[in-house]
């Protein structure tokens, strides 16, 4: 298993080194000359100096990558154009919001969605698996913003029960969560429904009825934990994609975090701080993706076995 | 006689593949069952361990007794608690009756704990000793190892021992060594015989390998197109097969001093459940078929000692 | 042959889920095209009088913070919604139709290195992937167009490639090749033809996600610039009044998420009626 891990985090070395490359070119491709994009309108000609020397803008590109990347770790990412404050300290002070968000929506939906493709199966072809699936297609087509806008309005405006926006106390948390994690339930749910469905026509679920076990024994801890292999790959796949999710639903609930840091300062074209805001976001995913393909490696025999 | 089957008849949608089959057996005896696959005889066993709702099927008419009470109508909690108790099946296909997540012998130890009450450590003792008991070499080991570290032969005496955790009475083995290598076969066969004797227990035996039959079976009843043609003493079917389908099934089985080209297989196929031949259900592949067969359905006419043959031409040859 | 062609069309109509889903996807497209003829007020024309008025017999669907007609900028924004996500993924179906026949045909390098970039976007939501590109193209609907172009590349691509290489594998293709034909002729008159089904029926799947991913980037500011409608802008501009006029924003998202719907469900008509579930299941 340690040496499964290792393996995993190597091939993760070229996928970093990808995406750090391409968020390191932003300023560069960005049209006009990379000075202006990491200054405010009108700075000093001194100012223009002193950046070109920090970001080694007179050299070649390699260099100025390793330049750029030997500060990244550091810890230094750059100052923020507009606020003037070092981004480092940005990151610092949103990070915090972002992962509570995106922790809680990936669990929200995956305990919701695997409740619910449970349920479906096990009342397969009846009114009620009808109802559920027709809820995880309306889940997986509805726009996430729109959802967290209606739930605003219904939650927050009309019936009052929780806070309208902020990220002040636990409360405000609720609504963010299931407009996060309603396209994550949907994805799960039917992965769930479709896995059980499967596993209860093989062979081995027949001779557990024949050993007298009981039709819920059965289902939750012989069915679900077959159906859990293919769910845990699904949320491993995408993983990035739910916490993708909570990008949209920061800017619309105008909580604090790394979506709206990064919705803002793409608008205000704060270079460095998109630089930084994308970057990490980036590797939330990865880090996110490697956790699950750790815990599917974890939850299968045949596989630790193979893998390890 | 520990279980009575009478008259029974399985409905699948507007089908019923299985009709009027009739057949006993006792505490010591294997019977077995035998035919083509389409025959009926795996739903036959799927309706003795009343798993017939999860396939999709039901019990259309006819008597199940066992052991004095009717499975048939039976509620479902008490049903379970006579499956995998009184009564275990056996599978046929070891490669895929485990389940492949959880380690064999927890597997084994599920019937013991749900119908002896034994307790975590007690149940494992259990299952230990039936493992060593089925022969099976370092119990202890393999009972933490899961199902594909096993080889087929190993993975099925674990589903025997599946069966037998239950402590049961009566044995359902649908195709118990049909899944396997041949000289794994026999050590299957083998152990399922002295079990029988040793514990004094009951087995159906479904399978289609009338060589299997010869060496196992006490009696026989052979089926076609969900009835029984023919049923009798295992010396009374090899030596004096009477219906036109058991003399063909026996011609089929290979021996040593065959020459070669002389096995015979039975001409045409078994038509489905949907398409069951009016009169005799055998009449189309028959070599003896007269219009008699073609239109009345003959019925199990039980002569002396016990030898039972559905064939209106049975006397004629 | 070309009856063969109209059966699976006949079926999806006929199925009911198919004819509905029809039936709404026309009437979006006429109500797109002809909006200009088809909307009761011109879309920019503002009345501060009029400002944030509930629906009404004059105003069916009321009006926004402007004073403007919210019926006809939902008619005008489906022209935009539409036309950019449609123009999004044809690029991208194209592209990828392309880049995975190349790589699903020849296998080498380029294909080695091909499929290394798809995995790699493959675990980036499309969202980070169109933001990633809106900083460096920069707002506006040209930026919308490309980002969502690139971030469906990997999923058509891999679609073609894993279809093109089973048929690479199936008889009337060496048949081709022992008559002597080129691999260009092969490739386009032989292997794409019979791939386009199920890469055309993820692309109308994917039709739908890339509205949804317009629509978030509008309501984000980044896509339509004022004063041109599209379905996100419309709810972007409308966040400041959802607590006085919330059809403002309701509706758009009503529509996005109505299309939406639809076009899966037409989407799945099509799959049952061509049996090619399995198809796509592979990629």
């Amino acid at each position: 298993m340690f040496l499964f891990i290792v393996k995993r985090l190597v091939l993760l070395v070229p996928v970093f080194f990808v995406v750090s490359v391409v968020v390191f070119l932003i300023i560069h491709l960005v049209p006009g000359d990379p000075i202006d994009n990491l200054l405010r309108a009108g700075s000093s000609t001194a100012q223009r100096v002193q950046i070109a020397a920090k970001y080694g803008l007179d050299r070649s590109l390699a260099e100025q990558y390793f330049v750029w990347m030997r500060r990244l770790v550091s810890g230094d990412l750059g100052t923020s154009i507009i606020q003037g404050r070092p981004v480092g300290a940005l990151i610092a002070q949103n990070l915090p919001y972002s992962l509570q968000l995106g922790g809680a929506a990936l669990l929200f939906s995956a305990l919701t969605g695997i409740a619910a493709g449970v349920l479906a199966a096990s009342f397969h072809g009846t009114k009620l698996d009808d109802g559920i699936s027709g809820l995880i297609l309306l889940g997986s087509t509805v726009p996430s913003f729109w959802l967290g806008l209606l739930l605003i309005l219904v939650f927050a405006v009309w019936l009052g029960w929780v806070p309208i926006s902020g990220a002040r106390g636990w409360t405000s948390l609720i609504l963010p969560v299931i407009a996060t994690g309603i396209g994550g339930i949907a994805l799960v749910a039917r992965v769930t429904r479709i896995a059980m469905i499967e596993t209860a026509r093989q062979d081995f679920v027949m001779l557990l009825h024949a050993k007298g076990l009981s039709p819920a024994i059965i289902q939750v801890r012989h069915v679900l934990r077959h159906a859990l292999v293919p769910v845990v790959t699904i949320l491993a796949l995408r993983i990035g994609w739910i916490l993708g999710g909570t990008v949209t639903i920061e800017y619309v609930f105008a909580r604090p975090g790394l979506g709206s840091l990064l919705i803002r300062a793409l608008n205000q074209r704060d270079y460095p701080l998109v630089q930084a805001c994308l970057l990490m976001l980036a590797m939330a995913v990865i880090l996110g993706t490697l956790l699950g393909d750790i815990i599917q490696a974890a939850m299968d025999p045949r596989q630790r076995e193979v893998r390890s | 006689m520990l279980l009575t089957v009478d008259g029974l008849q399985i409905g699948f949608g507007a089908f019923s593949p299985v009709d009027d089959v009739a057949f006993s057996i006792d505490r010591g005896e294997i019977l077995g069952i035998v035919g083509e696959s389409g025959s009926g005889k795996s739903l036959t066993a799927t309706a003795i361990m009343g798993l017939l709702p999860r396939v999709g099927g039901r019990v259309m008419a006819g008597r199940i007794c066992f052991d004095g009470t009717d499975l048939v109508g039976l509620a479902e909690r008490q049903l379970r608690r006579l499956r995998g108790g009184r009564i275990a099946l056996i599978t046929q296909n070891p490669m895929t009756s485990l389940d492949a997540m959880m380690p064999v012998g927890p597997q084994i130890d599920q019937a013991a704990r749900l119908h002896l009450g034994l307790d975590r450590s007690a149940a494992r003792a259990r299952s230990l000793e039936l493992m060593a008991d089925l022969r099976i070499p370092d119990p202890a080991r393999v009972y933490a190892l899961y199902p594909h570290q096993l080889s087929g032969g190993m993975k099925q005496r674990i589903v025997i021992a599946m069966a037998l955790a239950g402590d049961p009475e009566l044995l359902v083995a649908d195709e118990p060594t049909t899944a396997l290598d041949v000289t794994v076969q026999a050590q299957i066969v083998q152990i399922l015989v002295e079990l029988v004797k040793r514990r004094g227990l009951a087995m159906i035996l479904i399978t289609h390998d009338m060589g299997v039959v010869a060496q196992t079976c006490d009696r026989v009843a052979v089926m076609y197109c969900g009835r029984v043609v023919e049923r009798a003493q295992v010396n009374a079917i090899f030596e004096d097969a009477r219906h036109p389908y058991t003399q063909a099934l026996i011609r089929c089985i290979p021996r040593r001093d065959m020459l070669r080209g002389s096995m015979q297989p039975i001409p045409g196929m078994v038509p489905t459940a949907a398409a069951h031949p009016a009169g005799c259900r055998f009449h189309p592949r028959c070599p003896r078929v007269s219009d008699q067969c073609r239109e009345e359905t003959p019925v199990l006419r039980t002569g002396i000692s016990d030898h039972g043959v559905a064939c209106h031409r049975a006397d004629a040859a | 042959m070309k009856a063969l062609h109209a059966l699976p069309v006949i079926k999806t109509l006929a199925s009911v889920k198919g004819s509905i889903a029809a039936a709404y996807l026309l009437l979006l497209i006429v109500g797109a095209v002809f909006a200009p003829w088809l909307s009761p007020y011109p879309y920019d024309q503002q009345d501060l009088t009029i400002m944030n008025q509930p629906p009404s017999m004059t105003h069916l669907m009321g009006t926004d913070e402007f004073g403007r007609d919210v019926l006809s900028r939902l008619i005008t924004g489906a022209r935009t919604s539409l036309s950019v996500s449609v123009t999004a993924i044809s690029v991208s179906v194209l592209s990828g139709l392309i880049l995975g026949a190349v790589c699903g045909y020849f296998g080498g390098t380029f294909d080695r290195v091909v499929m290394i970039a798809v995995d790699l976007t493959w675990s980036f939501p499309e969202i980070l992937i169109a933001l990633m590109l809106v900083a460096i193209i920069g707002p506006g609907l040209q930026g919308v167009v490309l980002a969502i172009a690139i971030a469906y590349l990997a999923q058509f691509t891999r679609l073609t490639r894993t279809q093109v290489m089973v048929l690479k594998g199936e008889t009337f293709v060496e048949a081709t090749v022992n008559l002597g034909a080129g691999h260009t002729h092969i490739l386009f008159a032989h292997l794409l033809p019979n791939v386009l089904a199920p890469v055309l029926v993820a692309a109308m799947l994917a039709t739908g996600d890339a509205i949804i991913l317009e629509a978030t980037l509008g309501f984000f500011g980044l896509g339509a610039q004022p004063p041109t409608p599209s379905w996100g802008a419309m709810m972007s501009s409308g966040t400041a009044q959802l607590f006085i006029a919330p059809w403002v924003i309701l509706l758009p998202g009503l529509a996005v998420a109505l299309t939406v719907i639809f076009l899966n469900l037409f989407g799945d008509a099509i799959i049952a009626a061509l049996d090619i579930r399995t198809k796509l299941r592979e990629a």
